[in-house]
């Protein structure tokens, strides 16, 4: 499964990956967004039995993306831990050693809404730097993109995540699928929740918007089914 | 003559208490009363409104005065609905002040508890209790979850279960069996008493009521008093511009709005709540004179409004409720004079639940009015009225095995106190729900609600019951607190709660309709033109909307009942009576009106044109022969099946066909199914000839391919949601924190990937084949068909019979296809339309 090129209108290239990551080839920087690690444990904490597994697997699918791209920078747009009770040992542990096999690329997070709940991160987790939002001409990296225009720079182009958005597109002969995708609008692009135990928030498709389906096997663009979808 | 002292002890008791207000008492009544103070345990059968509540309540009384004098709780009274607590909690207060002159034994007062009663209540409640208490199913089971649950029944003498058929086939019954089985632990010697209407398994009923052990011993009272009933369909005039689908049946409103006007007081009952509001708003336009003489009442209109709707009733100052099933329990309201049926009627039980509502007046007979919502459901009146005529009645069939019920039931008993294994295992395997529970299954319950099954072992800290000294506890207080939370919602989807953007609620809507809801958009909601102002969280703002146009009706889940096997058969045997060689010639024609006029079926001489249409274009369909019909269009391949085995079945089978055809070549269908058939649509043309029918339609394989047809759909997945509710994976409610709220999908995939061998998947896949699709009705549907001829034919347009089918909205997909093939095939869908339009 091929990646997708987007012309980000901002002079630079964001590649799609499979695997709900994207990619900047110029500053060898591979994004994800809403890993959301330890929601499981959160759960658990409060007496809902659900196991883990997930985070084991999501880590495992972000270090190969890591290591097959050969990028100097991983950058995390929020939303790396999911609650504070859910940060147990364990989940920290399992995060500060896959990044440990990391070598040769800086860890960068872009903090959220939920990183914010979790407080201080422990400096064992390798974490390089943490940022509430990140300017680097032509893009500005931030958790919520809303914050991009409150920002009122128009020249840069906002990279985000916090949505977890899914488009629905149907068929007129009645088939209807509903998935993860990202999301673009002039000026901003919204990536999908990477985390495989996170929920998520239907787009509706507004004019100029391009929407593609992400899925771990691949990436590919229903701007047209969605844009039929919503006239219907 | 001497007076006797000890006759006017007797003058104080029951009998004396009818004399004062001038009854007499039924045979029954007194049955039940002799029986009740002796300590047998029973089931009361009898139809509404002819004093069940007064025999068990009096028996209690008269049992109570057996007894030694005690004064904590004695009598428990479950109901199934809370809107019914406060009504029975007033009937049961009213003989106490004569009764309380002598007879009774110690001092009685009746109160009440729901999850709506407020924290000051429950502990003031806690502190001094009552001695009966009226409660529901859920706040029953809080109750037993507290620490002091052992004292506060320690001194129980009876349990009553109003309504009890209501619950008996669901998971309320379960939890309600449950509960039982551990009030007669706490309080050896409780007497168990059922309440029930139109019933037609009585055996079942006492036996998931008292456990099987006791049922033989228990006793049945049926009380043998005629009602008088009048049922009839209103025919449309003229017949010929009457739908051949829809759920609505606007078409007779003004029929309706006549027969209305002529009567004091009517109720108007509807299948679903979109329906209730359509039609409600439909009333109102209609007669504006009637404004302030109308109300409406259903499930998610806010309680203050239905109660004053009930008021209105009982004091006979409306002319007309519009209700669902909401309306189909409860005391009953004197001055209605006519219930009208709005759809088909769907099950002959349900058809007496509603006629009897009406009538209550001395000597008045109750009168039902089916109102048809397009045409072929007027063979369904037809079938429903003369089926009720000749006192044929479905039964409904206790559930078994639902693990879900049983791990919950695991941790409320854990929280008040704890509990030895064994013990707790010999009372649960005491109840008809649990009768045949295998140590496999005990023990996975067990371990699921401790560790969260398996799956979990590799987290040694999570628990949420704990063993110490041969005993299971509570893991801590806040699990208990949670626990708690999590009983008393185990019916209800997400909610959003409806208020006035200037204050006041006005009920509760499924979240999936707000959400697809953008601000300034109208829709139609407790019976107002509403336009939506904002949602902020689980709150949707609203304002009064001005104009009636584009007005949008909240689709609620559920409510759809399938057509009963009963009434199903009776169907298939009136369309088979109307024949097709017949309708040649216009003396054959006359013959057979005449011949419906004479057996009084003027639904079924209504329809006949219809009929014929069917019968020209196509072929009737007819005990033996199972018909399928075919037709292309635009938009891909139609297959319409017609095998008159309710909607539920029919589900199933579409899955089961869809599955066996896509297995062979990788693709997607949609599927639809009614009461009468099943349709199946795809992008390939069906098979054409009758063996591959036959072949798709094959009993063999029959579990296997259906099970694994069910990863192909959303089915289990969906269906998931309530039991992921009730074993507490998926906090229910609106007072969870955000942290802990994801849906029972993601659970259910995240399960499904990391924990296959958990119960909880298996019993959603259990409960689709059993309940979704009924599994045993399927099997023998499929037994049945097998014998079939089959008939396949291509048809010019859409038939009679097909037409509702095609317009029923798609209900499932299946697709064996990745999901890549699929969007290119929808692309390409796309490509092709938007190519043909440009030429």
């Amino acid at each position: 499964m091929t990646a997708v090129r987007v012309d980000s209108d901002a002079a630079a290239d964001v590649v799609l990956l499979p695997g709900r990551a994207a990619l900047l080839p110029a500053s060898r920087t591979l994004l994800v967004s809403d890993i959301h690690l330890g929601k499981a444990a959160t759960f658990r904490q409060a007496g809902i039995p659900v196991p883990e597994g997930s985070a084991q697997r999501d880590l495992a699918r972000l270090e190969r993306l890591v290591v097959e791209h050969e990028v100097d920078r991983l950058l995390v747009l929020g939303d790396l831990f999911h609650a504070r009770s859910g940060c147990t040992r364990a989940v920290f542990e399992e995060f500060a050693t896959t990044r440990a096999r990391l070598t040769g690329t800086r860890v960068v997070l872009v903090l959220g809404n939920h990183d914010h709940g979790v407080g201080r991160l422990p400096a064992a987790l390798g974490i390089d730097d943490c940022v509430t939002a990140l300017d680097e001409p032509p893009f500005h990296f931030v958790h919520e993109p809303a914050t991009g225009v409150a920002a009122g720079d128009r020249r840069l182009f906002t990279v985000a995540g916090h949505l977890h958005p899914t488009a629905s597109i149907a068929s007129k002969s009645g088939d209807r699928l509903t998935d993860r995708c990202f999301v673009m609008e002039p000026g901003a692009l919204v990536l999908p929740a990477f985390g495989s135990f996170t929920g998520g928030h239907r787009v509706a498709y507004r004019e100029g918007m391009r929407l593609w389906i992400a899925r771990d096997d691949g990436v590919v663009e229903v701007t047209r089914l969605a844009a039929a979808g919503s006239r219907r | 003559m001497k007076t006797r002292p000890a006759r006017g002890r007797a003058d104080g008791g029951p009998a004396g208490w009818f004399a004062a207000r001038g009854w007499k008492p039924f045979p029954f009544q007194r049955t039940v009363w002799r029986e009740m103070a002796r300590g047998s345990s029973g089931l009361l059968h009898a139809p509404t409104g002819t004093g069940k509540t007064l025999a068990v309540w009096l028996g209690s009384l008269a049992r109570g005065r057996r007894l030694p004098e005690t004064d904590g709780l004695r009598v428990v009274w479950i109901t199934p609905l809370k809107a019914l607590v406060a009504d029975t909690a007033r009937a049961l207060e009213e003989p106490l002040g004569f009764l309380g002159r002598g007879w009774l034994r110690g001092r009685w007062d009746v109160a009440t508890r729901t999850g709506d009663t407020s924290a000051t209540e429950r502990r003031r409640l806690r502190g001094r209790l009552p001695a009966a208490l009226v409660t529901t199913p859920e706040t029953l089971s809080i109750l037993l979850s507290l620490e002091d649950a052992h004292e506060t029944f320690a001194g129980l003498q009876t349990v009553i279960v109003d309504e009890w058929h209501e619950l008996l086939s669901t998971k309320r019954g379960v939890q309600t069996e449950l509960a039982l089985a551990r009030l007669r632990t706490l309080a050896p010697g409780l007497v168990t008493w059922g309440l029930s209407a139109t019933l037609a398994n009585l055996d079942e009923a006492v036996a998931a009521l008292t456990g099987p052990a006791a049922a033989p011993s228990a006793r049945v009272v049926r009380a043998n008093i005629p009602r008088p009933l009048e049922i009839e369909t209103l025919i449309p005039r003229p017949m010929e511009r009457f739908p051949w689908a829809g759920h609505m049946g606007m078409r007779l409103l003004p029929q309706v709005v006549e027969r209305i006007d002529a009567a004091a007081t009517s109720l108007v009952f509807t299948n679903t709540r979109s329906q209730a509001e359509r039609w409600f708003e439909a009333l109102a336009a209609a007669r504006p004179d009637w404004k302030g003489k109308l109300a409406l009442h259903h499930g998610s209109v806010d309680r203050a409004l239905r109660s004053a709707a009930e008021e209105g009733l009982r004091r006979g100052r409306l002319k007309c409720v519009v209700a669902t099933s909401s309306l189909d329990l409860g005391v009953d309201f004197g001055p209605v004079e006519q219930v009208f049926q709005v759809g088909s009627p769907k099950g002959i039980a349900r058809l007496l639940q509603r006629a009897g509502r009406s009538g209550h007046a001395p000597g008045a007979t109750g009168r039902l009015v089916c109102v048809p919502t397009h045409a072929l459901e007027l063979i369904e009146c037809a079938a429903a009225r003369r089926a009720a005529t000749a006192g044929a009645v479905e039964p409904r069939r206790p559930l078994t095995g639902a693990v879900d019920c049983l791990a919950q039931h695991l941790v409320t008993v854990a929280c008040s106190g704890g509990f030895r294994e064994a013990d707790l295992r010999a009372e649960v395997a005491g109840t008809q729900a649990f009768a045949g529970l295998d140590d496999a299954s005990w023990r996975w319950a067990l371990d699921f609600a401790a560790r969260g099954g398996p799956a979990l072992a590799a987290y040694p800290n999570f628990a949420r019951i704990k063993e110490r000294f041969g005993r299971w506890y509570i893991a801590s207080p806040a699990i208990a607190r949670r626990h708690r939370m999590s009983i008393g919602t185990i019916a209800g989807d997400a909610t959003v709660e409806v208020k006035w953007l200037r204050g006041g609620r006005l009920g509760t809507v499924e979240e999936s309709f707000i959400s697809r809801l953008s601000p300034g958009d109208r829709f139609l909601f407790a019976g107002r033109p509403l336009v939506l102002f904002q949602c902020d969280g689980l709150t949707a703002w609203v304002k009064r909307s001005r104009g009636q146009a584009m007005l949008q009706v909240p689709r609620w889940n559920g409510g759809r009942m399938p057509l009963s096997t009963l009434l199903s058969h009776a169907v298939l045997e009136l369309l088979q009576s109307a024949p097709a060689e017949r309708c040649g010639s216009a003396r054959d024609r006359r013959r057979g009106s005449a011949r419906d006029r004479r057996r009084g079926l003027p639904e079924v001489e209504a329809v006949r044109p219809l009929l014929e249409t069917q019968a020209r274009w196509s072929r009737l369909p007819a005990e033996g022969v199972l018909l399928v019909e075919r037709l292309a269009t635009r938009d891909g391949h139609h297959a319409f099946l017609f095998p008159f085995a309710g909607r539920l079945v029919h589900e199933g089978l579409a899955a089961l066909v869809a599955w066996r055809l896509a297995r062979r070549t990788p693709s997607t269908f949609t599927m639809a199914a009614t009461d009468w058939g099943f349709e199946l649509a795809g992008r390939a043309p069906l098979p054409e000839r009758e063996r591959d029918w036959r072949q798709l339609l094959a009993p063999t394989h029959l579990l296997e391919d259906l099970l694994a047809c069910l990863n192909g759909t959303e089915m289990a997945r969906r269906h998931f949601r309530e039991i992921a509710r009730v074993a507490g994976l998926v906090a229910g409610g609106q007072r969870t924190g955000r942290q802990t709220q994801a849906s029972a999908s993601l659970i259910f995939d995240v399960l499904r990937e990391h924990d296959g061998d958990n119960l909880l998947l298996s019993q959603a896949r259990r409960e689709v084949l059993e309940q979704q699709f009924e599994f045993a009705r399927l099997r023998e549907a499929v037994a049945r068909v097998a014998t079939w001829e089959i008939r396949v034919v291509d048809i010019p347009r859409l038939s009679p019979l097909a037409f509702p089918l095609w317009a029923e909205q798609i209900q499932s997909r299946l697709t064996t296809q990745g999901w890549l093939e699929r969007i290119t095939d929808m692309a390409r869908e796309l490509e092709a339309a938007a190519g043909e339009s440009a030429r």
